[in-house]
């Protein structure tokens, strides 16, 4: 019991942090209009929304450049289809128009030309507050929807690839500089070998996610390039000792190797992606604000920090299981 | 017009089948696809400890 709680701890964060993840509702929002451009005259509007209760007493609120114009008539169709019935000014003065639903806003859904003088601004009224998805429930983002799940899988494998990682250079140090050397190569070996595993589940799981919300399977990103040459500079690391058959001089050459693919993965990894003169589509890159500055809020937290934790522990239960294994391995062909 | 015939107006208006799965499952198949391929590397990964396991204990037979 004392010496595996972290493995039953693994299990249990990862456990609450999966089926959280999984089951925790998505806040409602709008997600599409049709049409989507607005010109002076009368305007049929179908709102869809995603994980809504429309109701026909929640106020419609259309904003054009600070001025407000509502609907003469809402239909509801359903929970999550509305029909609006809009006599649309003359005069817009901004090229795009919110739409606001009882709580629900949806920032520049329509686009018209604009510069227009403004027209006479109505009063929408207030009506009664819309029913919302009570409860827990993760923000809902344009373009991500539940694909913003993906936070609680795709970037613990990174966590648990850099905690590994650093765990593997930790013992390369303490391996060139005291004694017990090849015990603990044998620990940073596995330790790279299985941060490598959660490499690749991090560029393909990442691959995915910018498939749906970027369109392409791989695009060249700083971030993405760098963890790219991440793994490369460690696939590096298993080739070199590959080509050496002593183990102490293995050991030695390959701990000194590892300190510097560690920094080279910390510069790939945090410094570069983050220069202000590089642009990159990945949030918490560039000038990309990363989800923490817009809606990593405590919603997303409360689930993100165990599964992190979890996937890390895991990590290092794999890598602890390989190092026993080569130990034995070892020991038995001696 | 009743609530009915909005509602095929409605259908219409909408979307082909990229917005149907966009915004009818808000891009939940990725979750799903992407849950699944952690599963399946963990599967793997435990394959090939097994088969580690095993080479060492045919050369303990011998």
């Amino acid at each position: 019991m004392k010496h595996w709680w972290w493995k039953i701890a693994a299990v249990i964060l990862l456990l609450a942090a999966s089926v959280a993840g999984l089951y925790v509702p998505l806040a409602p929002a709008l997600v599409h209009v049709a049409p989507d451009r607005l010109g002076a005259g009368s305007a049929e509007i179908l709102v869809t929304g995603y994980n809504t209760r429309f109701e026909e007493s929640m106020p419609v609120r259309f904003s054009n450049g600070g001025d407000e114009f509502c609907p003469q008539r809402v239909v509801v169709l359903d929970a999550t289809h509305m029909k609006l019935f809009v006599e649309v000014p003359v005069g817009l003065r901004a090229a795009m128009t919110d739409l606001a639903i009882g709580n629900l806003s949806y920032p520049g859904a329509f686009y018209s030309k604009g510069g227009g003088s403004g027209f006479p601004a109505m009063d929408c009224g207030d009506g009664t507050p819309s029913p919302t998805v009570g409860g827990f429930t993760f923000p809902n983002q344009s373009i991500l929807y539940e694909s913003i799940r993906n936070l609680h899988f795709h970037v613990p494998m990174w966590f648990a690839m850099i905690a590994l990682m650093g765990m593997s250079v930790w013992h390369s140090i303490k391996g060139l500089s005291g004694t017990g050397t090849l015990e603990h190569d044998r620990a940073a070996l596995s330790a790279v070998e299985v941060g490598l595993w959660f490499c690749a589940l991090g560029l393909l799981t990442g691959s995915l996610w910018a498939r749906a919300t970027w369109g392409t399977f791989w695009t060249n990103d700083v971030k993405l390039n760098g963890a790219a040459v991440t793994a490369l500079i460690y696939l590096a690391y298993l080739v070199l000792r590959g080509s050496i058959t002593d183990p102490y001089k293995r050991a030695r050459l390959a701990s000194i190797y590892n300190v510097f693919a560690f920094a080279l993965l910390v510069l790939f990894l945090f410094v570069v992606p983050r220069l202000n003169e590089i642009d990159s589509l990945h949030p918490g890159n560039g000038g990309n604000s990363g989800f923490n500055d817009l809606d990593l809020d405590n919603r997303l937290r409360i689930v993100f920090y165990p599964a992190v934790a979890g996937w890390v522990l895991m990590g290092l239960w794999m890598a602890q299981l390989r190092t026993r294994a080569t130990r034995l391995a070892e020991q038995m062909e001696l | 017009m009743s609530p009915f015939q909005l509602h095929t107006i409605a259908l219409q208006a909408a979307p082909s089948w990229l917005e149907h799965s966009l915004h009818g499952n808000g891009k939940i198949n990725v979750v799903v696809a992407v849950v699944g391929l952690i599963v399946l590397g963990l599967g793997l990964w435990m394959w090939r400890m097994d088969l580690r396991l095993k080479r060492m204990e045919e050369q303990q037979r011998k």
